[in-house]
């Protein structure tokens, strides 16, 4: 009965149950609500599913810690997108790095290289086609600021205000990137839509 | 929907028809095993933070540096002198007298004994007659006719003028006995008395030889110039 009436709980009520009496039910609760939407997001970020899935996990471990530094003036989901946004932003750059530094020290230094993709897992690639791989490496593309607002806004379907809470800036700087961000996705996928 | 969207509306369907991509099966059992394996990280507290020896060391070391850079080396200390304030410095070694009678006893006696032993190379007395020529000259020779109508006491002072002009005209040989090949020491001398050898002209030791050719040059312009000088008076 009484998990039956947790899981009617917002989110926000849920945080709030897990930070007063400590339940973790309702932590559980809020895994099962989170766990999907923020792996399609950080997944589309980083374009890993390995370090993906990894990201989305500690997102989770630091709401188990932190749970206290949760106020309930925001919603949740705004809290929770932050905390894996910051992470799935700090793995990328990590990951930029190790790729730069592995390809740089292997001597000719003007020579270009392509990094293989190796985001085409059996069973994530399943039903991937062709299309929708090419528009993931696209995005990968896009400057990190203008996909974050992308994804968050095409692909999450979350408000403006929302991204603005997410991603702390204005609405109208918001508005801007993803724009521009659309604007860099449409130059690089010109060869598919210009068909 | 605005015009914006209606631009990349292909775009928008495609990234909205993009496949959900969903977290594994073994989630939620990985996350608890996360969750308890990784032990809970403890806030610091900020004075353990502010004395903890990482930051108390380098502070320690800074704050001690600054101590010494303050007290030890103190920048301000230097009084910078005007250099044209400054007083000319006033030499010690240096007499100046009006008269030939202010000048004592025991220089006078000192430049005697030079007089007397010349070979000897006393640094000390070269160098208080050097002073002597520097200091007497103004007050002597501008009252050198003065000095000659004066008696017996004044034949010294005439004494240690020929004596100084002897110093001026053999000055270079005592140089070239003292060391050296050095240039003639500044003497200061009237227009009238300035000698070749004041110059700084180049001074060359002849050699026995070449100073017999010199002669035998010598000797050879003087029988041409007698023999012209009695072609002319048998003219």
């Amino acid at each position: 009965m009484k998990d039956r009436s947790l899981s009617e709980f917002t989110d926000e009520e849920l945080i709030l149950e897990f930070q007063s009496n400590g339940n973790e039910k309702a932590f559980e609760i809020l895994v099962q609500r989170f766990k999907n939407p923020l792996t399609n997001y950080v997944y589309r970020f980083l374009g890993d599913y390995d370090s993906c899935v990894d990201v989305v996990q500690d997102t989770f471990v630091k709401v188990y810690r932190y749970k206290d530094n949760y106020s309930s003036l925001a919603k949740f989901s705004t809290w929770i997108y932050t905390i894996a946004g910051n992470l799935a932003r700090t793995e990328y750059q990590r990951k930029r790095r190790r790729n730069f530094f592995s390809i740089s020290s292997f001597g000719e230094e003007d020579k270009s290289f392509d990094i293989p993709d190796n985001s085409n897992r059996p069973d994530v690639a399943a039903d991937m086609n062709l299309k929708n791989e090419i528009i993931q490496k696209a995005l990968l593309k896009v400057r990190d600021s203008y996909r974050e607002a992308v994804i968050l806004r095409d692909v999450q379907e979350l408000s403006y205000e929302e991204i603005a809470d997410i991603m702390k800036i204005e609405v109208g700087t918001v508005k801007s990137r993803i724009n521009r961000g659309r604007a860099e996705l449409q130059k690089y996928l010109k060869d598919i839509y210009n068909d | 929907m605005n015009e914006e969207e209606k631009t990349y509306k292909k775009l928008l369907d495609d990234l909205k028809n993009l496949p959900q991509i969903d977290a594994p099966k073994n989630f939620e059992t990985e996350l608890l095993r996360k969750i308890n394996s990784s032990e809970p990280e403890q806030k610091e507290s900020f004075w353990n933070k502010l004395l903890s020896p990482g930051k108390l060391a380098p502070a320690a070391i800074a704050i001690a540096s600054a101590a010494i850079i303050f007290f030890v080396v103190d920048v301000n200390s230097e009084e910078m002198e005007d250099p044209l304030n400054i007083a000319p410095r006033l030499r010690e070694d240096l007499v100046i007298i009006e008269s030939i009678e202010e000048l004592p006893v025991e220089q006078i006696k000192k430049t005697d004994r030079v007089k007397e032993e010349p070979g000897i190379i006393n640094e000390g007395l070269v160098e208080t007659k050097e002073t002597e020529t520097q200091v007497l000259p103004n007050a002597v020779y501008e009252e050198q006719s003065e000095m000659k109508s004066k008696g017996a006491e004044q034949s010294l002072a005439d004494e240690i003028i020929s004596d100084k002009s002897e110093s001026d005209t053999f000055k270079s040989d005592d140089s070239r006995s003292l060391g050296g090949s050095a240039a003639p020491s500044t003497v200061t001398t009237s227009a009238s008395e300035i000698s070749k050898d004041n110059l700084n002209f180049m001074q060359r030791n002849l050699s026995t030889e070449e100073k017999k050719e010199v002669q035998q040059l010598k000797m050879k312009m003087q029988t041409e110039k007698s023999s012209k000088t009695e072609q002319n008076s048998n003219k």
